[in-house]
């Protein structure tokens, strides 16, 4: 016997000797020889070189079939709907802050006519003279007779002369810092100089569209927590039901000693897997829909509309959506299960 | 000086058990298991042998008395450490109670993975011990598909890798010929004496006197010792 064959049996023989229940064998009667041992030793080591399947099944199995398609199918249209809603909130916001950013560095004077038309043009001058001075304003600018033609042309037609009714003046006043021009000091200050004149700011208009849009978002809020909840409710009843479903495997966890976070955890890893792979297929879904709106949108011929912008960082939160869906499905099914589990033995 | 390896590793006293509002199925039982002792426990079908062991494997609390396992009062412990005693123990059940749909492998290995051991550790005690129980060739082939016998053979794997130190099998030889059934009787008198606390629940007279372990007797939910087992 070579000194390696003497090796491996030394070390076959402290392999079974590490197994308590070998010894009991050897007193059964079945002693196990030099070669048995060899042969069981080059065994286990030829198992441990083997590879595990790959598709390993989970503990505590969420069961194919209808309850997992039905959860699958609940977070990809939950997805689904999160984000054409919140490219509509996205899209509706930029809209809004675009035209705010047009409308506010501008606003418009409107100078009513004096019966004598000397005293016009002066006052008109000295409106033109004090908004000039004004702090934060960078441009004043009469509007000729040609554009006021052009203005009123939809109302009046191409052929009137203007000259010979009493058309107030406009003046386009650019300023700069607009969201934080006082617009009340100004009214104040102008009507020291001239009682013709008169100050349209869009301040008004847009606080009814910021009401308007701010309606539209709480609406889009209320949709979201509705789709949030109806998922929210589809998990805990999966969840619960699954639980029942598996209450002996349950039991045999518990009996091993498994705490009740142990076993959460093991379901929370397949639910929040599957529900990643669902959102991820939303999400995909929802992108030739957003693109189809954004479309349409674009063909609104309506000024402010057109405005309307989608940027990379929009799209980054719409492709986020699996992954927080993914998130809230894991801490559903977690609380849910260890709820559950503290119910049964 | 470890004080707990001179503590009973299960005491009962005045213990009771009743399912709901059912009349008691144990009753005022007073008993303390030695740490490394071994018993028989009989008694006719539907004596709470089964009953007694859920109790010990922490399955049940008691309705009424008080029950110690490794010194802690079970009607005042909680969930976590329950848990964490529970893996202290090995449970061979009757029924063998696997996880279907998981390998033979996974099954062995189920305990190790509760305790969070490395998957490479878990790998290498579960294949020694699938080799020994001879098991290897149905590694990885699920519990459903493998026979009575080898399920057998799987629920005892699983109730010892831990080495447990309280093992408690329900009719282990009920369900395997006379030859497993030594086997199994031998294997469990090798952990007792390796310092396993054993509890055999059976009803076989056969293997009783065989064997010359004290029993514990269950009869209309009442227990008791007998020492003398030339009696019955």
């Amino acid at each position: 016997m070579t000194v390696t064959e003497m090796d491996e049996i030394k070390q076959a023989k402290a392999l079974e000797n590490k197994l308590a229940p070998t010894n009991a064998l050897r007193r059964n009667g079945n002693s196990v020889s030099k070669a048995t041992a060899k042969q069981r030793a080059a065994r286990i080591r030829e198992l441990r070189r083997q590879k595990a399947p790959a598709d390993k099944n989970q503990e505590l199995p969420i069961d194919e079939g209808y309850s997992k398609t039905f959860l699958r199918v609940t977070v990809a249209v939950s997805v689904f709907l999160f984000a054409i809603t919140l490219a509509g909130v996205l899209g509706i916001n930029s809209m809004f802050e675009n035209s705010r950013n047009q409308v506010v560095s501008n606003f418009t004077v409107q100078v009513l006519p004096l019966p004598n038309a000397q005293n016009s043009r002066e006052d008109l001058l000295n409106i033109v003279n004090f908004l000039e001075k004004y702090p934060d304003v960078e441009q004043v600018t009469v509007l000729s007779d040609a554009e006021l033609r052009a203005l009123l042309q939809p109302w009046l037609g191409a052929n009137v002369d203007i000259e010979m009714l009493p058309i107030p003046k406009l003046l386009d006043v650019k300023i700069r810092n607009g969201r934080n021009f006082d617009y009340r000091e100004l009214t104040v200050r102008l009507s020291e100089i001239s009682a013709q004149a008169s100050i349209n700011d869009h301040n008004l208009w847009l606080s009814r569209l910021l009401k308007f849009i701010n309606s539209l978002k709480m609406l889009a809020v209320t949709i979201l927590i509705l789709v949030a909840g109806g998922c929210v409710a589809s998990i805990v009843y999966a969840a619960k039901t699954g639980l029942n479903v598996h209450r002996d495997i349950i039991s045999i966890l518990h009996t091993m000693g498994a705490t009740d976070e142990y076993i959460a955890i093991n379901y929370v890893k397949q639910i929040s897997q599957m529900s990643a792979v669902a959102g991820i297929v939303g999400a995909i879904l929802s992108v030739p829909a957003i693109l189809i709106i954004a479309h349409m949108a674009q063909g609104i011929e309506a000024g402010i509309f057109n405005s309307a912008t989608f940027g990379m960082e929009d799209w980054v939160f719409i492709l986020l959506l699996p992954f927080v869906s993914a998130t809230l499905v894991a801490l559903t099914a977690y609380l849910t299960v260890v709820k559950t589990l503290r119910h049964m033995v | 000086m470890d004080t707990e390896q001179f503590e009973p590793i299960v005491e009962m006293k005045n213990v009771a058990l009743a399912y709901g509002d059912n009349p008691e199925v144990l009753k005022n039982i007073n008993f303390s298991f030695r740490r490394g002792s071994i018993h028989f426990l009989t008694g006719k079908s539907g004596a709470g042998k089964t009953s007694l062991l859920s109790m010990l494997y922490l399955a049940q609390k008691p309705t009424d008395g008080t029950l110690k396992v490794f010194g802690n009062n079970v009607a005042l412990t909680d969930r976590d450490t329950l848990a964490f005693l529970r893996r202290r123990i090995g449970v061979v059940f009757q029924d063998f109670r696997l996880l279907e749909h998981l390998s033979v492998f996974d099954n062995v290995a189920l305990p190790l993975r509760i305790r969070g051991m490395k998957e490479k550790e878990i790998r290498q005690r579960v294949i020694e011990l699938l080799a020994w129980v001879e098991l290897s060739h149905n590694m990885y082939v699920k519990s459903s598909e493998i026979s009575g016998g080898e399920k057998q053979r799987v629920a005892i794997a699983r109730a010892v890798i831990n080495r447990p130190e309280l093992l408690l099998a329900d009719e282990p030889t009920g369900n395997v010929d006379s030859e497993i059934a030594l086997k199994l009787m031998k294997l469990f008198a090798e952990l007792n004496r390796l310092g396993t606390t054993v509890v055999i629940a059976t009803h076989s007279n056969e293997l009783m006197r065989r064997y010359n372990y004290p029993r514990l007797v269950l009869a209309d939910g009442n227990l008791s010792y007998l020492k003398d087992t030339s009696v019955g």
